[in-house]
């Protein structure tokens, strides 16, 4: 087997050009990387969101920890059995409604304005040499009622970080941007440039407007850093994995979501960011599944108690997305690293709604699946009820704590949950 | 600020409340503080919050921002009487008066003085960028797409790089607020801008504009290329550079080790991605100020066109005429004239009436073809409908009942309706916008069909149920899912938007489906809208839905594409069934009689039906009678077996003392062509039998059945609101802020100057460029 070995500077060249690329496979499969350094394979983290909740009914695992049967939702996920945590009873908020839901699966509350969600506590920490602190994802389209509808990650500011929905954009931002030595050089003059000026107006600024300029000295600022990161990245040398176009697949709704979940993959095993999210269904989701030959709108299908037609439509939707979930698992398994370990060996993933019983908008018991590999420090194949219904926060601790990041308490938490974590 | 401490004597949970900065001045204050405590504190505290609302905290409260909102909610409850609740003692007309001067005090006319308010750096929203762009680079973005030979217009280069805007609190995407709270992608900019600089390697047009000359490689001396980056850096930051701006700039062009091209491309990248470009500053000022000339063409620019100032502007702006307001208003007209202002229409229109929507429903990815053409022609409907308020100088008012609107044959085929024209004649005519695209599908050969441009003119409207923006197309749709319609959604939506009534979401709805379970217990099954009056009759919920409702089902003779319902289509279930002999028809209007069998109900409604079955004709009806002894009821207009709309229903109010029984059924009819024509009659009493119809009812004004009476309603008791709501709405897109109690002087100048002018949309505009808050700025 001929080893391919295509240099980036040549590939980059050709950008704008779909280049047909031998497939990854052939790709993944030649080893002797380099690694001189010693680097340790990091641990990312990945969420993957879906709006709308669920049929308690359907998704309800019972069981004991070691042995316990997977629900019709999650029989996608039979295969990776081992993989999975399933948890049960996290969460103590009271019935809320669409806007809030994306808030309390990425804060622990119901909050129009949130801030500081858990993904960027981790990224904060995690993420500070990666060409991209965090990258989020999104198949769906934006919503234009509400921030919160469309996005899953805010900083410590309260800002909704940047979600990318174009998915040749994503690969563009992730596999293109700032790898060219060139295109860096640019920008790094051109925005020294920018500099300046707005400092200056930055002091003639009144108060409230200096928010805004901070804002805009703060974006100019995380450019610096992915450029700053990618350089040292490519110092040390440590990878250079090429990424073929063709990953980007447009048209249907499940090709969307493949590519985005692959792009979430991709991206953990460039280490482009080691932080990702992405969202699959919108809180407002009023998609008809057709290709799943459903008739009613997602959200009305979420109001199940009306027939058990909707119900059924809603069960199979939601099977669906779980399916995705699995699917993306298995992408990250296919990815090796340089010791013969796969990307999902070091990962933690999580993948769940904001609601529960989707109809009554309820916010306790909220449906989660965590995920990890051989490597990821989680105690896996296990079914976790939490009787005592802790706050959510608990469980975002958990994975802040275990990423690293020295806190006692986030949001309105109460301690981590125990029996996520290997010991 | 100061803290006043204020021991009170007279509290029943003897609190020691500290009232805040509000009270520090004036007796009025003291005796309002005093007010609250008597009146309102015993059922809205820290302990019994009724309704949420804690009175102590708010008189301690210092976050003024939080407790304008607050106290504004105090003040329409007290206006409207709500409160004190009927259980409690109202207030006397002397206390009323109390709380209303010191709230003008203390919100409306803060220090005795009217207040410009202040707005928050504006970022550009995606459709400002985009044409901001266009004027800066000379490089056409948006022409490119419009004039695609495909059927549904893709999305432009700057769309595919930013996300379509959230609405703000202000109602629209341009809300400062917004804006500044969504993170910058600043790489996003870069690689949009660089991607549209590259245009320039081979777009002489532009090059010429730029550089003064088009032929590359570029020979500018340095006073040239001076010239250049100065001419540039004003156009992107609407301003002259400052000369430390302009130094940057100019050492960044001057490092660069590559042709002049080159270095002119980097350097305005840097440029466009400079904030002053990005935002629109204003220059701070201590206090209130008026707006520089320069400043006020910047907004007035982006008001009218969302877009930066012309030539025109700049210039008068630079000699300091704009300010005088008769050139103010010539250049209003002058904008007004330009095709540029279509961004009202997109912009002002389709976030006010979001018709705005309909364009990522009719996104390149969706599955139909046919759909995403019908959604997209829809959006064009109500966009040049709203246009045409501006283009024949019309009174706002007909936003509810406008009897025009902008269709082409094909749409007007699919709405079941005639395509007839109109000639509006009007003193005032600005010439007209066209959008292009394909809406007609033609077949070009067998088997293969195109997408012709079939361009919307002006139609007549005859239906009254039509008239209007509520029941054009996109409202319907946007209104809807594919599946089905939301009375509650149609609603909401007259309310929010055609009166500016506000909802909030409340937080403990109870489920539908347990109202279903606890009626369906009690062995009842109700219908869609009759278990929807239980659910919402809780009390709590009426306050909102005795407005939601009651439109919402006048709108439910609607599908959720905008179409009539085909329940005329189809037989009715139920009813006494009746039909004819074909051969019996003839082809000249004859009585033809049947004996009912079945009782009339006294005091009721009975509706006939004719339906088609089969058969090559239809039957048509001049008129129909119900007949007993010698009383005979009469409907009368024409309609047809089968039929569209109303018009194969006839109905009568059977009186109160009618006999029971012995009915005979009379039409006047003719075969349509022959005599070969099959069909069923359908006689059913109303079962709300003994109640009379009243139809739905606003807490104000007549009953209402269709969404003809509904938009008489609006129009004759409402008629304030809705004016009222306009103005509100323009001001604040104008303003890119929400409005505060102190734009009240403002939305009450700009009234009274335009009722004098008919309410009509071009004055209330002038109205708003001449208004305090917008030539006006303030900092804090």
């Amino acid at each position: 087997m001929t080893r391919f070995r295509i240099p980036r500077r040549s590939f980059l060249r050709g950008a704008g050009v779909c280049m047909a690329l031998p497939t990854l496979e052939i790709m993944s499969g030649f080893a002797a990387e380099r690694n001189p350094s010693g680097h340790a394979i990091p641990l990312r983290l990945g969420i993957f969101h879906k709006g709308n909740g669920i049929d308690p009914r359907a998704w309800q695992v019972e069981g004991t920890e070691d042995d316990f049967q997977l629900s019709q939702n999650l029989e996608p996920l039979s295969k990776v059995k081992q993989d999975i945590i399933v948890l049960s009873n996290v969460s103590n908020q009271p019935k809320g409604d669409h806007y809030g839901a994306m808030p309390l699966f990425m804060t622990g509350v119901q909050n129009r304005n949130p801030k500081h969600t858990f993904d960027q506590v981790i990224a904060d920490q995690i993420g500070t040499s990666t060409a991209f602190k965090s990258f989020q994802l999104s198949a769906e389209p934006v919503d234009i009622r509400s921030t919160t509808l469309n996005s899953l990650a805010y900083d410590q500011q309260g800002r909704a970080k940047f979600v990318e929905r174009n998915a040749q954009f994503a690969f563009d931002r992730l596999f293109r941007g700032l790898n060219d030595a060139g295109v860096r050089g640019e920008l790094t003059s051109v925005l020294d440039a920018v500099l300046g000026p707005s400092r200056d107006l930055m002091k003639r600024a009144s108060r409230t407007d200096k928010v805004v300029v901070s804002n805009y000295l703060d974006a100019v600022r995380e450019v610096e850093l992915a450029i700053e990161n990618q350089e040292k990245v490519e110092k040390i040398g440590v990878r250079e994995r090429v990424v073929s176009n063709e990953v980007v697949q447009l048209g249907s709704f499940p090709e969307k979501m493949k590519t985005m979940s692959d792009l979430v993959a991709l991206a953990f095993w460039t280490d482009a960011t080691r932080v990702a999210s992405c969202i699959m269904a919108l809180e407002s989701s009023r998609r008809i599944h057709d290709f799943l030959e459903l008739k009613a709108d997602f959200h009305w299908s979420s109001h199940f108690d009306r027939n058990e037609d909707l119900a059924r439509q809603f069960n199979t939707a939601n099977t669906w997305y779980v399916d995705q979930f699995r699917l993306a698992i298995e992408k990250m398994k296919s990815l090796k690293e340089y010791d013969g370990s796969s990307v999902f060996d070091h990962s933690v993933l999580m993948f769940g709604s904001g609601l529960s019983h989707g109809g009554q908008h309820v916010g306790s018991n909220l449906p989660i699946v965590l995920a990890g590999g051989k490597s990821s420090g989680l105690n896996t194949g296990k079914f976790l009820d939490y009787p005592d219904q802790p706050p959510h926060a608990n469980c975002l601790l958990t994975l802040i704590q275990h990423f690293g990041v020295d806190l006692e308490q986030y949001s309105n938490s109460t301690g981590p949950l125990d029996r996520i974590r290997k010991v | 600020m100061r803290i006043v401490c204020f021991a009170l004597a007279q509290s029943l949970l003897s609190q020691m409340l500290m009232i805040s900065w509000l009270f520090a001045d004036g007796v009025n204050a003291a005796q309002v503080s005093q007010m609250v405590q008597d009146k309102c504190i015993d059922c809205h505290n820290a302990v019994d919050k009724n309704g949420g609302v804690d009175l102590g905290a708010l008189l301690e409260s210092e976050n003024i921002q939080e407790s304008i909102l607050l106290w504004e909610k105090v003040e329409t409850v007290i206006e409207s009487g709500r409160m004190p609740p009927d259980s409690s003692e109202p207030l006397s007309d002397d206390q009323r008066r109390l709380f209303a001067g010191w709230f003008v005090e203390q919100f409306v006319l803060p220090g005795g003085i009217q207040h410009a308010g202040h707005v928050l750096p504006r970022r550009l929203t995606r459709e400002e960028l985009q044409n901001t762009l266009e004027d800066v680079l000379h490089l056409p973005i948006r022409s490119e797409v419009t004039n695609s030979r495909l059927h549904v217009i893709p999305d432009t280069l700057i769309e595919k790089f930013f996300p379509t805007g959230v609405i703000g609190e202000s109602g629209f995407s341009n809300d400062a607020e917004t804006l500044s709270r969504e993170s910058l992608n600043l790489q996003k900019y870069a690689r949009c801008f660089a991607l549209l600089l590259s245009r320039l390697d081979t777009d002489s047009t532009a090059r010429e504009k730029l550089f003064g000359t088009e032929t590359i490689p570029l020979h500018l001396n340095d006073e040239e290329a001076d010239a250049v980056l100065r001419d540039f850096g004003r156009s992107a930051f609407r301003r002259d550079l400052t000369e430390l701006e302009f130094t940057t700039y100019k050492k960044l062009y001057a490092r660069k080790n590559t042709t002049q091209f080159e270095a002119f491309k980097s350097s305005m990248l840097a440029i466009l991605l400079s904030s002053p470009f990005l935002y629109r500053f204003e220059e701070p000022v201590d206090g209130q100020a008026p707006v520089s000339d320069q400043e006020l063409a910047v907004r007035l620019a982006y008001f009218l066109w969302s877009a930066p100032p012309d030539l025109e502007l700049v210039q008068l702006a630079s000699v300091n005429q704009l300010q005088n307001e008769d050139v103010l208003i010539e250049q209003v007209d002058r904008m007004l004239r330009d095709p540029k202002r279509i961004a009202l229409a997109e912009n002002l229109g389709g976030e006010w009436f979001d018709y705005k929507k309909l364009r990522q429903k009719s996104s390149v990815d969706r599955r139909s073809d046919r759909m995403a053409g019908f959604y997209r022609t829809q959006y064009e409907e109500s966009c040049l409908l709203f246009d045409s308020f501006l283009r024949y100088d019309q009174s706002l008012l007909r936003i509810v009942d406008a009897d025009w609107i902008f269709l082409n044959r094909h749409q007007a085929g699919i709405y079941g309706t005639q395509f007839v024209e109109h000639d509006m004649q009007s003193e005032l005519s600005l010439p007209p916008i066209s959008i292009h695209f394909r809406t007609m599908k033609q077949k070009v050969s067998e088997g293969s069909y195109e997408y012709r441009h079939a361009p919307l003119t002006l139609a007549r409207r005859q239906d009254p149920n039509r008239f209007g923006l509520i029941t054009t197309g996109s409202t319907l749709s946007a209104t809807s899912t594919e599946n089905r319609t939301s009375p509650i959604r149609r609603g909401v939506w007259v309310m929010e938007r055609v009166l500016g009534r506000e909802f909030e979401v409340p937080e403990d709805v109870p489920d539908l489906e347990e109202t279903q379970a606890r009626v369906e217990k009690s062995n009842g099954k109700l219908e869609f809208n009759e278990l929807l009056k239980m659910h919402s009759s809780q009390a709590g919920c009426s306050a909102c839905h005795q407005y939601i409702d009651p439109v919402g089902f006048a709108l439910e003779t609607f599908d959720q594409y905008g179409l009539p319902r085909p329940d005329q289509f189809s037989t009715p279930e139920g009813g006494e069934k009746l039909t004819w002999d074909p051969r019996t028809i003839s082809g000249n209007y004859t009585d033809r009689r049947w004996e009912l069998e079945e009782a009339l109900v006294a005091g009721a409604r009975t509706k006939i039906f004719f339906n088609y079955t089969k058969g090559r004709h239809r039957l048509d009806i001049r008129n129909v009678r119900l007949k007993s002894l010698d009383l005979e009821l009469v409907d009368e207009h024409f309609g047809f077996t089968g039929g569209a709309r109303r018009d194969n229903v006839w109905e009568f109010t059977i009186p109160a003392d009618a006999p029971e029984g012995g009915w005979t059924l009379i039409a006047n009819v003719k075969g349509d062509g022959g005599n070969d024509s099959h069909g069923i009659i359908t006689v059913i009493g109303d079962d709300a039998a003994a109640k009379e119809d009243t139809g739905s009812r606003l807490p104000r004004g007549k009953s209402f059945r269709s969404p003809a009476e509904l938009k008489d309603v609006l129009l004759s008791d409402y008629r304030d609101q809705v004016i009222d709501h306009a103005i509100r709405r323009v001001l604040a897109y104008a303003l890119g802020r929400k409005l505060l109690p102190i734009d009240r002087v403002a939305v009450d100048e700009i009234k009274s100057r335009i009722a004098d002018d008919g309410y009509r949309f071009n004055a209330l505009i002038k109205a708003v460029v001449l208004s305090y808050p917008f030539r006006n700025k303030e900092f804090n």
